[in-house]
């Protein structure tokens, strides 16, 4: 026997036996206890012998074997026997019983042994000042086996008398009137004749009892915790699902919690009687479980929530108190990720609205999310889609034309806000500038983070392309055509620079500045030459922009005829301009510039139209003859069919020229005396035609034009390289044409360098073999 | 039908009337400016020497001020003089 | 601070131009040596040189090294030969170091590196007899390591 073993070394066979009389007594009080129902008071001396001799450890182990012997049989059998609801609790009942007496001898061990606690010195295996409170280890025990030993279908039983426990207590609480109803609401019971039948109270009363009998045997949280929790998420689920729809102008949250308080946890802390400790850390699962529920429900309305953005402020506030009390941000952002490839990543969608989008996600996930996790993970999938869609040059032209566009409200304020106070150094993903510590301090991608947090609006837009020099660049071209075509306003252009300068610095804006400047100087140079020294001398109202063509975009340099009045009033001017600035001279571009004309048909209306001048050249063909051959045109203005056909279509749009009007190969004055062909058939053309320009004017066409500029210089430059190395591979090609690229295109990839060599290869410029470029053999 | 032009705008790039395209010095265009410079033409304006070779004048300026003895010009070693 | 920043914007802008020029358009037996670009700064350039057909040269490899100072243009590169290879001939030291006056006080800004390399082309290509200058050894021993610090007399005044 254990007793023996452990006390043989150090006591006689007399006080052995002695204790080992003391030991079978206290053995059958605890028995007797358990399968009687009593406890022999008179037996209370052997255990305190036992006590004294420092055996209490020994004997608690023993009590918690004999208990779990108990346990297993009553739980075992409890469960196998519960086949229905009725029987739940009786037998509940009977398996308590031995439970309960258990817990009654640990009781009564606890009481007995606590004069003593201080065991005899001499007792080496004493567990060191280890002491443990018999009686709730017993129910501890309790609760671990019926954990063990609770079934699949015992649970389903349990969650059923708490669904319908629930139905009968709101039945009971409400006030509603049942009078007229044929069944309960609460129980289901048939009360049409008599409301008494209704057996809601006694359901609540059976229920109340059976949570009591599981909370004294503490099986509380093995049997009902379960129960108590799908229950209630079902119920929160469902109202937050019926209160949250739709509506981001208000705040729900408090009302939620304010609802969960008043409904779940009052019926909670009713059925569970005194297990109120059990209550508060269940009632702190259910608020998380609240705002868990909440968070997911609006993590799926979150791109809505943008969409309708200022009003869903409320909505974004609501969701961001809730994050904070509870969790990470994964879910949300994988929501919002997926919201945003289905809504706003497709080829369906304008770039203008996604950034629009764009810019609401900024100020939405800002409130939503102080600390730009969400943000920072939003932008990269936002630039990524963005600079893999068809051109990412125009969705820099987008977001230039509506940081000045005045319509644009919004973006328009925000450039105006962020002039006062300029960005901090830095704050930029700085591509190579003119300063050489520059270039080499670029900033790579992972600081973004930093960025996010504190840039403006513009600042994350312009850096969805990562560098300021693609988006300066993008503004440039865009305020060269404003400026060559006549439609800008020069005042606004230069606020609009020197509100950019701030922003970008004025390195970068140098480029702007030269090219405003050339219109200033243009406009002094209009008083010196043309009003104070040619005046009546010229043929044509002449004007002239002198630009200086190493600031300005890359310019289509073309041929071209005009009237030679103005070719000859410009030599006029150009004589005067080389007096007054020595050793300088001009040179006419024919192709630029624009022309305001008026025309006067033949039925006495007059058109003011402002055009081209290759459009003003044609059109003037037509000044006192009304009828012209297509060929005849292209002879006379030397150029291409193609370019006649597409500068009528232009004045056939205007409703000025109609095509086919006299003959296959005729152009006619729309009206008159040679403008025998039916209208329609014309209108029907026009159409088409208008079609086509959309086309060409999309603007599509000059981001193609700026890449093919590059790699007309590139071609150059991969020749040269090939020469001199003879078979090189991508990597060593790339890394040379990145720096020679460097200040012209800031963002070269290795994909764009691959891309150009693919298509040096396909026009044969170029061989490709085995991982290495080289030229092709002579 | 009668056109009558209102307005012609036309558009013209202006060029020095020199015998190079680029700044032997700084190799920029004579067109754009000096390294220092942000505006071109009156604000980077060209020199020429009596040897009849042109730079930007800052260019050679900072040329000349670099040269301890004799100065001359970077591109025929002549005795650099300002034309007059 | 000013003018040196401003100094060494030109000195980019001037050897990226430099750079692609000799890309776009070599000239033969020259080539810039790309590994020795990596690392983004363009402040020292490694050039790859072929002896001249024709010349006691013909089919020997040589290696030049040119850096630039902050000054560059208005300032001479500093040019010497280095590597496993260094040319025999009566202007250049077997240190590396050569006797020529473009690199010193002949300098002038409109040269450049092509121009440079050239010159050296022509210089070794006008040697009747390898061999290294008189004083080689006493040089050698006495030089500094730059050769920029060396006051020349030029041994042939044709070169």
């Amino acid at each position: 026997m254990l007793i023996r073993t452990g006390l043989s070394a150090k006591m006689d066979a007399a006080s052995l036996e002695k204790i080992e009389q003391h030991w079978d007594a206290a053995e059958t009080a605890f028995r007797d206890c358990v399968s009687k129902g009593y406890i022999n008071e008179s037996l209370a001396q052997h255990v305190e012998q036992l006590c004294n001799h420092g055996m209490l450890p020994l004997l608690e182990v023993w009590l918690l074997s004999f208990s779990e012997e108990i346990i297993t049989r009553a739980m075992k059998s409890y469960f196998s026997s519960t086949r229905v609801v009725e029987h739940v609790l009786p037998n509940l009942q009977v398996a308590a019983k031995d439970i309960r007496r258990l817990l009654e001898a640990a009781g009564w061990l606890r009481k007995i042994s606590g004069g003593n606690d201080e065991p005899s010195v001499d007792i080496t295996w004493s567990c060191s000042g280890h002491k443990l409170d018999i009686h709730e280890e017993v129910l501890k025990l309790s609760s671990r086996l019926t954990t063990f030993f609770v079934t699949a279908e015992f649970d389903s039983l349990m969650l059923e008398i708490f669904q319908r426990s629930f139905r009968a207590f709101h039945r009971t609480q409400s006030s509603d009137d049942c009078s007229g109803l044929v069944f309960c609401p609460g129980c289901n019971a048939e009360i049409a004749d008599d409301e008494n039948l209704c057996s809601c109270a006694a359901i609540v009363r059976e229920f109340v009892e059976i949570n009591g009998v599981i909370d004294e045997i503490g099986a509380f949280p093995s049997l009902v915790h379960d129960c108590v929790q799908s229950v209630c998420f079902d119920l929160i689920k469902k109202h937050v699902f019926e209160t949250c729809q739709g509506d981001f102008e208000s705040k729900c949250a408090s009302n939620l919690e304010q609802w969960l308080n008043e409904t779940v946890v009052s019926w909670l802390q009713t059925i569970s009687g005194q297990t109120t400790s059990m209550i508060s850390a269940f009632k702190n699962n259910l608020l998380y479980f609240l705002h868990d529920i909440f968070i997911e429900f609006r993590a799926g309305q979150l791109f809505d929530m943008i969409v309708d953005f200022p009003d869903s402020q409320p909505a974004l506030e609501d969701l961001r108190d809730c994050i904070q009390k509870v969790r990470s941000l994964d879910e949300l952002v994988t929501k919002l990720k997926q919201a945003m490839t289905t809504r706003l990543f497709h080829p369906g969608v304008k770039t203008a609205d996604i950034i629009t989008a764009y810019v609401s996600t900024i100020k939405a996930l800002r409130i939503l999310d102080p600390s730009g996790f969400i943000l920072q993970s939003i932008c990269d999938e936002l630039s990524v889609y963005l600079k893999s869609r068809d051109n990412r040059d125009n969705t820099v032209r987008i977001i230039v034309s509506s940081l000045t566009d005045e319509n644009n409200v919004e973006l328009n304020a925000e450039l105006a806000r962020c002039a006062q106070k300029a960005p901090a150094p830095g704050s930029y993903l700085d591509g190579s500038s003119d300063d050489e510590s520059d270039w080499q301090n670029w900033i790579p991608q992972a600081k973004v983070s930093r960025i996010i947090k504190s840039s403006d609006i513009i600042t994350l837009l312009v850096n969805i392309y990562g560098s300021k020099e693609v988006f300066v660049e993008e503004y440039a071209s865009l305020l060269s055509g404003r400026l060559l075509n006549g439609s800008s306003d020069t005042q606004k252009e230069i606020m609009y620079m020197e509100l950019l300068k701030v922003r970008f610095g004025e390195l970068a804006m140098n480029n702007c500045e030269v090219m405003l400047n050339d219109v200033k100087y243009s406009k002094r140079l209009h008083t010196q030459i043309i009003q104070e020294k040619l005046g009546e001398k010229l043929q044509v109202p002449l004007d002239s922009l002198i630009i200086s063509a190493q600031f300005w975009p890359e310019l289509k340099d073309e041929t071209m005829k005009i009237p030679e009045s103005v070719t000859g009033d410009f030599e006029k001017f150009r004589k005067e301009y080389e007096i007054l600035n020595g050793n300088r001279t001009v040179n006419l571009r024919p192709n630029l510039g624009y022309v305001e004309l008026e025309l006067e048909l033949d039925d006495g209306s007059v058109k003011s139209v402002k055009c081209s001048t290759a459009q003003a050249t044609l059109i003037q063909l037509f000044d006192g003859r009304n009828h012209w051959k297509m060929a005849d045109i292209a002879n006379a203005l030397e150029c291409s069919r193609i370019t006649v056909k597409r500068l009528v279509a232009f004045w056939t749009q205007q409703g000025v020229l109609a095509e086919g009007g006299a003959g296959p190969d005729g152009v006619v004055v729309m009206g008159s005396d040679a403008d025998v062909g039916d209208i329609e058939n014309a209108r029907g053309r026009r159409s088409l035609v208008d079609e086509e320009m959309e086309d060409d004017d999309d603007g599509n066409s000059r981001p193609n034009q700026l890449q093919e500029v590059r790699y007309q210089t590139f071609s150059n430059f991969v020749r040269g390289l090939l020469t001199n190395l003879g078979e090189t591979p991508l990597d060593r090609i790339y890394s040379m044409l990145k720096m020679f690229a460097a200040s012209s295109w800031v963002d070269f990839t290795i994909q764009d360098c691959k891309q150009f060599l693919d298509s040096k290869v396909k026009s044969g410029d170029v061989v490709y073999s085995s991982g290495l470029y080289s030229l092709p053999a002579k | 039908m009668k056109v009558k032009i209102k307005k012609w705008t036309t558009v013209a790039t202006w060029k020095w009337l020199a015998n190079d395209d680029n700044c032997g010095i700084c190799r920029m265009p004579f067109e754009s400016c000096c390294p220092d410079c942000r505006l071109p033409g009156d604000g980077c304006p060209l020199v020429w020497g009596k040897c009849s070779h042109c730079f930007h004048m800052h260019c050679i300026v900072k040329w000349i001020q670099s040269q301890q003895a004799q100065q001359q010009c970077p591109m025929c070693r002549q005795t650099w003089n300002f034309k007059e | 601070m000013e003018t040196n920043s401003s100094s060494g914007s030109l000195l980019n802008k001037r050897l990226q131009k430099e750079l692609m020029s000799m890309q776009r358009e070599p000239s033969p037996g020259v080539s810039i040596n790309s590994h020795t670009l990596h690392g983004n700064s363009l402040s020292q350039w490694i050039i790859d040189m072929e002896g001249a057909e024709g010349t006691l040269y013909e089919g020997e490899k040589f290696q030049l090294l040119f850096k630039f100072s902050s000054k560059y243009p208005f300032d001479s590169p500093e040019v010497t030969f280095v590597g496993p290879n260094i040319p025999v001939n009566p202007h250049v030291y077997s240190n590396g170091h050569i006797c020529l006056s473009i690199l010193t006080e002949d300098w002038s800004p409109a040269l450049s590196v092509q121009a440079v390399c050239l010159s050296i082309v022509s210089m070794l290509s006008s040697c009747k007899e390898k061999k290294r200058p008189p004083d080689n050894t006493l040089y050698v021993k006495t030089c500094s390591k730059n050769p920029k610090k060396t006051k020349w007399w030029y041994h042939d005044d044709s070169v």
